[in-house]
Order: structure tokens, then sequence, then C-alpha cells
């Protein structure tokens, strides 16, 4: 039998071992692993989180040939996420007006969802929702604590970044990382500026206040840390961008799949945390906004017109979406503007659509990890 | 110089019979190994995680699933192929997911 084969045999079976595993045991690395205890298909395991997702590795030895693979995955999230909406019941109904499309089951406090006037402008449709109405509880589905401890480790540790494995400078314009390698984290007690770099794999950027990223930086799969962070007009690439006070996407900026921006108040914290999504931009991934359940201000995404989102957007508080999503919302209440008036769980012109999420999406375990699912191969 | 001539037409029949019997024993080789990766695939394709055996021109293919330890969803998979005398040619082990979608 040729080796080369057994050895990547080892590894399609490591792997499904390793998706097997929804535990919230990370970082993990295994001794060697006899495979089927006759003591010849050995395998070594490695997961670690990234982000909202996670990295693992599986090495397959056979004799003094070693070989291995690296994957980010993800998690297939708990039922709430297969439908349209999720509106936390605050006992208000959800109001639609004008070219809503609402398809997918939606989760709604008990008074459900009705047709709405603004401006005497009524609902253009006789359906209300292509789907069922479920009940919703008071509060958003529960996020995994473990997950959203380590990603509030993350934002501390740019108030105290002090160990010595971490550079002040982007060392290079082009800096590939392989995430077999240690984490390669640059951090700055001031402003970073991510110009004309490409920067790919195992990189944490990190700022004490705040993160820029110009459009003529390249970046796939790295994650920036940081209180503030903006990404420029017509910005490409694939990131996971963690922030504390504001996270922005100006104008025609591209966020492929998997990326995610990640807001995090800390509790007690006051002030207002908002991620802005300007026009004719294009996400795919996961947008999450996280306060506690107490906190009376809580966090605010601003999602503007002709942009469109493929994914799932978790908000703690306050959504204003102009914008069509293929996926789901979650969030405390929805919020319209028109003139001077401010218009609570009212939709208007906005279509959501659950079933255009494509079938590869995958979900983060921070939302439940019913069942892990492979995304993308990395090096 | 006919002694010659003998041993060069000895020597030309020999390598070819070598030749010969070493691409039958290797497109049989191949042909095992083609059966068994189709049997492999289709049963991780249809998700056809339990005992069976199929016959397949002179070959039977077996496979043997058996829960991986306590795992709940990890199936341990053993594929295996015998010629016509019953004797094992192939074999080899993996895990795969056992669940729904």
């Amino acid at each position: 039998m040729k080796i080369n084969e057994r050895l990547n045999r080892n590894i399609r079976s490591g792997i499904n071992l390793l998706l097997s595993d929804t535990s919230s045991n990370f970082p993990l690395s295994t001794d060697s692993l006899d495979l089927f205890g006759r003591g010849e298909d050995i395998i070594k395991i490695k997961k670690e989180r990234w982000g909202l997702f996670n990295v693992g590795e599986i090495v397959s030895f056979w004799g003094n040939r070693i070989k291995s693979r690296l994957f980010l995955y993800g998690s297939r999230p708990e039922k709430y996420y297969e439908g349209c909406i999720y509106l936390a019941d605050h006992q208000t109904s959800l109001s639609v007006i004008g070219d809503v499309k609402l398809t997918g089951d939606a989760y709604l406090s008990g008074s459900g969802i009705k047709p709405g006037y603004i401006n005497q402008r009524g609902y253009s449709f006789s359906e209300l929702l292509t789907g069922d109405i479920q009940k919703s509880n008071r509060s958003l589905p529960a996020l995994n604590e473990s997950i959203k401890q380590y990603l509030f480790e993350l934002i501390n540790r740019t108030k105290s970044q002090t160990a010595p494995e971490i550079i002040t400078e982007i060392p290079a314009d082009s800096l590939s990382q392989s995430f077999s390698d240690s984490t390669l984290t640059v951090f700055q007690h001031n402003k970073i500026i991510i110009a004309n770099k490409s920067l790919k794999g195992r990189i944490v950027i990190m700022s004490d206040s705040s993160i820029e990223v110009e459009n003529s930086a390249t970046l796939e799969n790295v994650m920036l840390v940081a209180p503030e962070i903006r990404f420029k007009k017509g910005f490409s690439g694939s990131v996971q961008a963690i922030a504390s006070d504001s996270l922005v996407a100006e104008e025609n900026a591209n966020f492929f799949y998997p990326s995610s921006f990640v807001l995090l108040k800390q509790e007690r914290e006051s002030g207002f945390k908002s991620i802005t999504i300007k026009n004719n931009c294009r996400f795919e991934g996961i947008i999450l906004s996280v306060a506690d359940s107490l906190d009376k201000e809580k966090t605010y995404l601003r999602i503007y017109a002709k942009s469109l989102v493929t994914g799932i957007i978790y908000v703690n508080g306050y959504v204003e979406n102009l914008a069509n999503v293929h996926g789901t919302i979650l969030t405390d209440f929805f919020v319209y503007r028109h003139s001077s008036s401010v218009y609570i769980n009212n939709l208007v012109d906005v279509e959501i659509n659950r079933r255009l999420l494509p079938a590869y999406f995958v979900g983060s375990p921070v939302f439940g990890s019913r069942k892990n699912k492979l995304i993308t191969w990395l090096q | 110089m006919a002694l010659t001539i003998l041993l060069v037409i000895f020597g030309i029949v020999t390598t070819v019979f070598v030749q010969v019997s070493l691409n039958s024993g290797s497109e049989k080789q191949f042909k095992v190994e083609q059966l068994l990766n189709e049997f492999a695939k289709s049963t991780k394709d249809e998700r056809s995680y339990f005992d069976d055996e199929v016959k397949k021109d002179d070959f039977l293919l077996q496979r043997k699933v058996e829960k991986y330890y306590d795992n709940p969803v990890v199936v341990h998979i053993h594929f295996l192929i015998y010629d016509a005398n019953n004797k094992l040619l192939q074999d080899w082990n993996e895990l795969a997911i056992n669940d729904k979608d």
C-alpha cells in the first residue's frame, strides 16, 4: 500500500476525530495517538482558537515519513440561528414597512409581526413573512462563555502588552506566517496604519488606541485587535477585527468569508460603542456585538443601504439595518431613523433571507457548538 | 554462433516473461486498490455505516463498522478485499463522522 495514501487517510481520520470534539478545551495538543491500536497509524492532534474560529492541525506519521494538514473550522450553530430574525422579547411587535422581504422562520415577542406605516407609507406585500413565527426569549441566545472570555482577554491584552516575543513594527511589506508556527504579534502603543502591506496567516496586529487599514493593504486570515478599528474605502480581504469602542468599514469595502467583526463592551463600562458598515460594502462572515444584559445603552450596529451582509449578525443592543442580509439577524431592537424621528422595531425596505445563506457557510462555536465543520485549509 | 543466438533468444524470452508477469501483478494490484477505493468512497458518500459485503468481479469487498471507543459520533470502518480463494489482498482502517447532515 502506498505510504502517501496511508498518511492521507490517517489525516482524514484525525480531522474527523477533531471535528467530533465540541468541548471547550483550548488549546489542546495531544501526544502521539495510535488511531487503531495497532502501533502503526500514529497521529498528533492540535487545536487552538483563532478569533471566532478554531485552527486544527493533524500530523500523521509512518516510519520516518511525516505529513500534516492545517485547517480553519467552525460550528453549525444552534437552532435559533436557522431563522432569519431573532428579536428578543421586549414586549414590542416588529413592524414592516415598504418592500421588506423576510424569508425564513422568525423568533419574535408575543406581539408578533404587523404591517406598519411611516410617513404615510405602508407595507407593500400581503405576506409578512415566508416562514413560521416562533416565540423569542427576553434575551438573545446565550453565547459560549469560554469563547467570550477568550475574546475579552484578547482585547485586554492591548492594555498591558509586554511579552518579549512581541514586535513593534510590521517587519516587511509582505509577510506570511504559517499557522504551524507561533503567532506573530505586532503591538504599538499608538495608532497603527496598515498601508501597502500584504499580511497573511497567523499574525495579530494590536494597538492600545486604534488601527486603520488602507485599501492598499491585503489581509488574509489575520487578526486585528484594538479599541478602534477602521477599514478605509475600497479595502478588500479576509480579516477578524476585534474592538472595544468602534469598528468602521468605509464605503465599497469587501470582507471575504470567513471574516468577522467583534465589538466587546466591558461590564459596567459606559459610552456609545458601535459598528458601522457604510454604503456598498460586502461582508461575508460574522458580526458580533457583545454587551452585558443589564447594560441599558448596550451596543449599536448601523449598516448603510446598498451593502450586503452574508452571514450571522448578533447584536446585544440596537441594529439599524438599511442593507440586505443573506443570513440571520439576532438583536434586542431594530432601529429606523427618518427625519428627526426614531422608530423602534421597524424594518423598512430591506430583505433578510436565511435561505440565501450559502451551504458552505459555517458559523462560530461562540454561538454554541452543535457540530464542527471545516471552513478552509490553511498554510 | 548458434549457441550465442540461442542464448540471446532465451534471454529475450525470459525478459518478456518476467515483464508480463510483473505487469499482470501490478495490474491486479491496481484493480484491487481501485475497487477498495470506490467501495470506501461510496460508503462515505452514502453514509452506509454498517457491516456489509459486496462481490465485484472475482473479488469480495467487505466493511466492518464499529463504535470508536466511547465517541458518540465517530465510527471506525475497516475496509477489506479478498480474492476468489478468500485470500486477504488489502485492508485499511478509517474514521468517519456518523451524523445526520
